[in-house]
């Protein structure tokens, strides 16, 4: 069965960068999907993948990564998606394992998910 | 008075400096967007010999630790650019050995590939912090709305390092380079063949003028 956990914006709020970490891993090495109302911060983000690949090298016959992606809900000024990265608070972003997502693909105004076990 | 010129004099000596500082650049990207080879071909364009960066591979993840070729100069109309060229594994948030097995690897190697492979990208990460300016290589056959694609450039821009797209492979029929453009029309993107050397010309007028921006 596939549960899809909900990160609400103001939980999001109230959790430091560690925390909301700790929380995105849990629920996708348990094989959850997790939508979260909100971004994180680039370099949250960046702390995302450093912290799968560590875990993903201490275990990497299970546990495959993760498929990210985030969709805002701001206009771009003259299409420029980099405008997003100004209003962080905006958008949802979907976070799932890789053992169940077998592909995603971000648009500006979708995302396509192939679900799938890997193993 | 004096202080406004001392603001002026500060900013010429400081832009006199800056223009002599030998600068780190990294490439950074997604796996197999042609990291390596951009990085070979540079190597072997300012130095004029057959050394490389690194051994390139059509399987993802072939460069897993960060290659570096020192003082590099590009000249061109006199005016001159030092660098150090930082070749970065790829990024990616996903790495399945099974793949690799697929590849023709047994499994074995494919671990071992797995394994240095998450050591290769948490290294890129890191080295985001000491890195001056940033050539991001993109695969022009492919979607740009990629979520590493743009963590990688929100934190060039939260780190207001100067990047530089590349986008590569453009010798392909399926290069879409607009699709580029229309993602990120803030950023200079300049489209190049590394592995033919097509636009190469364009690409280091590109280069030298990033580099000069303050």
């Amino acid at each position: 069965m596939l549960k899809i956990r909900y990160v609400s914006h103001s939980r999001l709020n109230s959790l430091n960068t560690k925390s909301r970490i700790d929380l995105i891993m849990g629920h996708t090495k348990n094989n959850d999907i997790v939508i979260i109302d909100g971004r994180l911060k680039s370099r949250e983000e960046a702390e995302l993948i450093r912290r799968t690949m560590t875990d993903l090298s201490q275990n990497f016959e299970v546990f495959h990564g993760i498929e990210m992606a985030a969709l805002y809900d701001i206009v771009p000024k003259k299409n420029n998606i980099l405008d997003i990265f100004k209003k962080e608070s905006n958008g949802i972003t979907i976070i799932g394992p890789a053992s169940i997502i077998t592909e995603m693909k971000q648009h500006p105004d979708h995302v396509e998910l192939k679900l799938g076990k890997n193993k | 008075m004096l202080t406004v010129l001392k603001n002026i004099f500060d900013g010429l000596l400081s832009g006199l400096f800056y223009r002599n500082k030998k600068v780190k650049i990294g490439l950074y990207g997604p796996p197999n967007s042609g990291k390596t080879t951009l990085a070979n071909r540079i190597v072997s364009d300012l130095l004029a010999d057959d050394e490389k960066l690194g051994e390139v591979s059509s399987v993802a993840h072939e460069t897993r630790k960060i290659g570096i070729k020192e003082e590099l100069t590009l000249n061109i109309k006199g005016k001159t650019l030092k660098f150090d060229l930082v070749d970065t594994p790829g990024i990616a948030t996903r790495i399945d050995y099974e793949k690799f097995m697929k590849s023709g690897m047994s499994e074995k190697e494919s671990k071992q590939r797995a394994r240095e492979a998450t050591k290769g990208v948490i290294e890129s990460i890191k080295w985001l912090d000491n890195i001056d300016m940033v050539l991001i290589v993109l695969d022009s056959t492919k979607n740009p709305f990629n979520q590493v694609n743009l963590t990688i450039i929100g934190n060039l821009e939260a780190r207001k390092i100067k990047t530089l797209i590349v986008a590569n492979k453009v010798d392909l029929k399926s290069s879409k380079i607009k699709k580029l453009q229309q993602a990120f029309p803030k950023y200079n993107i300049i489209g190049i063949s590394a592995k033919f050397s097509k636009n190469m010309d364009e690409f280091y007028d590109a280069l030298l003028k990033i580099s000069k921006k303050r």
